[in-house]
């Protein structure tokens, strides 16, 4: 059976890629020299020294106009694919149906705007 | 009919939810003076008129069926126009329109500031799980069930004063995150067999599928199982359940054990018989162990809970318990029913006990939260020790808890009585006569917690003698609580006839 066999491979893939990181490992650990500092031993963290606590305080407001952004960026995604089949909707007789649709949908998302500005989410 | 006047009919009350909701948001934002209160009836009247007219949906139903062209594909690929959604709507709808009215005076005195944001998402919850009922297609389901959570997370979350609320929030999320990230693997395995998100199209392809993989079917429902379990707080999904129900503010857990479970199951059992009846023996073992985890679980935990609202949210998930041994029980001749071949015979009451008790189970513990809501708004407690004498103090709480609590035990002539011989029945009729032993059992052992909370209103003596007077709005949900445990109990052949209309060819539609 072709499905079953097709997975023994994925299966011995995973198992040679297990044993590869062992055996790795081993031959570092046998050949390495063992010299640690304080320096060494620090938590990498992209070349920068570790500083302060890792719980560090931020304003929520960058959380809040990233969820604003993200409404409207979905708002674009429905708006490209709808701007592009328009034209052939009308040709059937849907266009105004299909304008009225998206209208109500840039209705609703205005208003979860209003609602956002007129709450002071965007007083920065 | 045209289509557009299906379409409208069909969705009204939908409609009405989602204009409900969004004039609550606007009318706070635009003049923030009107008071929580008038916001509150007007979520009461918005959920109140959408319960209303989802019975009448049904008349479209048929229409719908019979409109073919541009909206059939809209129908039959994603939200099906059938008398199950519509019956599931209406307990869902009943449920929210006791959580709302009775926790206005709640809400005014202790979430006055977000009651805006409560009301609206509490109609757009309402929206949200009507489309969870409806959903014959991988993709709609599963963007109703995130809905109704983000809603659900938002509300547990509202009280941002006390930790204990932002706990239950963050705690609901983090676990509903994980299952919804195993749900969605689970789908994509099943479109991965299928090559469809159609749930007919997936129950076609069932019998050839199933010869060859039986496990993988089996594996891709026991995933999709963990999300929709999640959302019904079914063992061993059900961590989350106590701390959120605990923490969250108590219209919030009113809301998440009267209606999101009702609609949780009602999901279920759409998915399992829609979509995968053809492996019913492969399922069946896998409901009914879960079934009897979750109700032998709910019940035992639920004994030593000193909170009541600790205790309702381990009794909750009892039930849900209950409700799913109709599942499990489902037998061929029921399935066939719903396929539009045959009748039913006296013994397939399986089925009919699984809707039949949703129902009951939303005006039975929507009621008894409403005197929760009443107590705790009058007399500042949720513990049990604090309910001593409540008989003479409040003596029209104490009887209609006492009344909802014995609806919950199965006790004749209450709904719960009804509900709870047709699934017992059912289970027995399909061979799985220990399924009914498991529940009968658990009944008894739930009589001990549910009659030591009457016991404290009744024969303790109170410990204060301050008399308070409840207010219209809570008199009204306990009025409609009331009249549905107890009129559905003693009359329920109409609510049989529409159950059986539910069920009757409902896989068959749009085919």
């Amino acid at each position: 059976m072709h499905f079953a066999a097709d997975y023994w491979y994925v299966a011995l893939f995973a198992l040679m890629g297990v044993i590869f990181i062992f055996v790795a490992l081993f031959l570092a650990w046998l050949i390495r020299p063992h010299n640690p500092t304080p320096d060494k031993l620090m938590p990498y963290e992209c070349s920068v020294r570790p500083v302060g606590e890792a719980r560090v305080q931020f304003r929520i407001i960058f959380y809040l106009v990233a969820l604003l952004f993200l409404a409207f960026d979905v708002e674009v995604v429905f708006l490209f694919p709808w701007a592009v089949v328009l034209r052939e909707l009308g040709s059937i007789g849907l266009g105004l149906l299909a304008w009225f649709d998206m209208m109500l949908f840039i209705g609703i998302l205005l208003l979860a705007w209003l609602y956002a500005y007129r709450k002071g989410m965007l007083d920065w | 009919m045209d289509e557009l006047t299906v379409l409208l009919g069909y969705f009204a009350s939908e409609m009405v939810l989602a204009i409900g909701g969004i004039a609550i948001l606007v009318i706070n934002f635009t003049s923030p003076n009107v008071k929580g209160r008038y916001l509150g009836y007007l979520a009461a009247c918005t959920v109140g008129v959408s319960a209303f007219i989802m019975p009448w949906q049904g008349w479209f139903v048929f229409e719908a069926q019979l409109v073919r062209s541009t909206l059939r594909p809209f129908f039959s690929f994603c939200l099906s126009p059938d008398m199950y959604a519509t019956y599931f709507k209406f307990a869902i709808a009943i449920g929210m329109l006791i959580t709302i009215l009775a926790s206005l005076d709640y809400v005014e005195a202790r979430l006055n500031g977000v009651s805006a944001e409560l009301y609206a998402l509490l109609c757009f919850a309402t929206l949200s799980m009507s489309f969870m009922v409806s959903a014959v297609e991988l993709i709609t389901l599963f963007l109703a069930i995130e809905l109704t959570s983000i809603a659900s997370y938002a509300l547990a979350s509202l009280d941002t004063s006390n930790p204990r609320s932002v706990e239950a929030g963050i705690k609901y999320f983090l676990t509903g995150a994980a299952a919804t990230a195993v749900s969605l693997y689970g789908m994509s395995l099943i479109y991965a067999f299928s090559g469809t998100t159609n749930l007919r199209e997936i129950l076609n392809m069932q019998t050839e599928v199933g010869a060859q993989f039986p496990h993988l079917i089996l594996v891709s429902l026991i995933m999709v199982m963990a999300s929709l379990g999640f959302k019904g707080a079914l063992v061993p999904f059900h961590a989350w359940a106590p701390d959120t129900y605990e923490g969250a503010p108590t219209p919030v857990t009113t809301f998440l054990a009267a209606a999101s479970k009702v609609a949780a199951v009602g999901l279920i059992a759409r998915f399992m018989i829609y979509g995968f009846s053809e492996s019913l023996e492969l399922w069946r073992p896998v409901i009914s162990t879960i079934s009897a985890l979750t109700m032998t679980v709910g019940n035992l935990f639920a004994i030593p809970q000193r909170n009541i609202k600790r205790m309702l949210a381990y009794s909750s998930i009892a039930h849900a318990g209950y409700m799913l041994i109709g599942l499990a029980a489902v037998s061929q001749a029921e399935i066939d029913f719903m396929m539009g071949k045959g009748l039913l015979e006296r013994t397939d009451v399986a089925m009919t006990g699984f809707l039949l008790y949703a129902l009951g189970y939303a005006f039975a513990t929507g009621g008894a939260f409403t005197v929760v809501l009443a107590v705790s708004h009058l007399l500042g407690t949720e513990e049990i020790p604090e309910y001593d004498g409540l008989s003479q103090r409040m003596p029209h709480l104490a009887w209609a808890l006492t009344i909802f609590f014995l609806s919950l035990i199965g006790i004749p002539p209450f709904v719960g009585f009804f509900t709870k011989a047709f699934v017992f029945a059912g289970a027995i009729y399909s061979g799985l006569g220990w399924l009914s032993i498991v529940g009968v059992l658990n009944s008894v052992v739930s009589g001990y917690y549910y009659l030591n909370v009457v016991r404290h209103m009744f024969l303790l003596p109170p410990k204060a003698q301050s008399v308070e007077r409840t207010a219209p709005s809570t008199d009204a949900a306990l009025l409609i609580a009331l009249l549905g445990t107890v009129v559905v109990g003693l009359l329920p052949n109409p609510f049989l006839q529409w159950i059986r209309d539910a069920l009757n060819g409902v896989i068959l539609m749009l085919r």
